[in-house]
């Protein structure tokens, strides 16, 4: 059996995954970031609605302690919101960086805590359950 | 023979674990839980080629296992656990039904997939929030990245153990 090359299947498997991923990807981005109007974001935790906060309206910048287990937290300014510090081993969370659109999301799985960003459109409990 | 399966078994089982540690020392660029090189795959790889389901379950359980609790912690290794169990079957299966269609690097790409897919379904439980299709179009990418770097170690070292009639 020859394994050295690449076979047909696989090129037929990474090329569709390829254009699969083009595909959702264009779809999010097309189902969420045409949409303009006020963000909010939404801060759960272990599934339940911690914090909404309308971006627009924040004046001034705002820390939120969000700690559970370790130290954590969400630093908030207008129009924008992200983890900026976490004691967690990977820190995906304070990675992920500052949210600004309708759809972005940063998650952190140690201390279960998500933040996502809706249009005013949404409702919470269609992204929270 | 059995002595000599099991030797490979545990040379393996050793294998495994080390690269699975080296790799938390590689940063990864992108924010996601559950997205990382999965350089334990190559090892899962030769392991189906050379060995039979029930020794590749083994090393997959005792490697995640291992890594989880010197690592992570018991809540990550839910992740480890069903991410590399499924991911291993679903390899096995393409490696013993459809070798003839994909090469090794195709069946690490599966694998890949399987595995990242697996895992962020669990955080998503974890969470209470359906984070999978954001996160698809990024996993999906990633997968092919990592798995065709994995396949592709794994298919050097088969063809290397084949001519040198290690096994």
């Amino acid at each position: 059996m020859n394994i050295r090359m690449f076979k047909k299947a696989d090129l037929i498997l990474i090329v569709g995954l390829v254009l699969l991923s083009g595909l959702i990807l264009a779809w999010n981005t097309f189902s969420t970031s045409s949409k303009g109007g006020p963000v909010t974001a939404v801060i759960t935790q272990n599934g339940t609605v911690l914090k909404t906060i309308d971006l627009a309206s924040v004046q001034n910048p705002e820390s939120l302690d969000v700690s559970q287990g370790f130290h954590q937290v969400i630093l908030v300014e207008k129009g924008r919101i992200c983890f900026s510090e976490s004691d967690c081993r990977d820190k995906i969370c304070v990675k992920s960086g500052w949210l600004t659109k309708i759809g972005d999301k940063a998650v952190c799985m140690p201390s279960k805590t998500v933040i996502t960003l809706i249009g005013d459109h949404q409702e919470i409990d269609s992204i929270a359950y | 023979m059995n002595t000599k399966r099991n030797a490979i078994i545990i040379i393996l089982v050793c294998n495994a674990i080390l690269i699975s540690l080296l790799e938390l020392i590689i940063p990864v660029p992108i924010p996601i839980p559950g997205v990382k090189l999965g350089l334990g795959n190559i090892i899962t790889l030769i392991a189906i080629v050379f060995l039979d389901l029930k020794a590749v379950l083994l090393i997959v359980l005792l490697r995640c296992t291992v890594v989880a609790v010197l690592s992570k912690g018991l809540l990550m290794m839910a992740f480890s656990l069903t991410g590399g169990l499924l991911s291993a079957l679903i390899m096995w299966l393409f490696y013993k039904k459809l070798a003839g269609l994909f090469s090794l690097k195709g069946i690490s790409i599966v694998g890949a997939l399987v595995h990242n897919t697996t895992q962020v379904l669990v955080a998503s439980l974890i969470l209470h929030e359906l984070v999978v299709l954001y996160y698809l179009p990024i996993l999906l990418i990633s997968s092919v990245v990592t798995g065709f770097i994995t396949g592709s170690i794994s298919d050097l070292t088969v063809r290397e153990i084949r001519k040198r009639e290690i096994l």
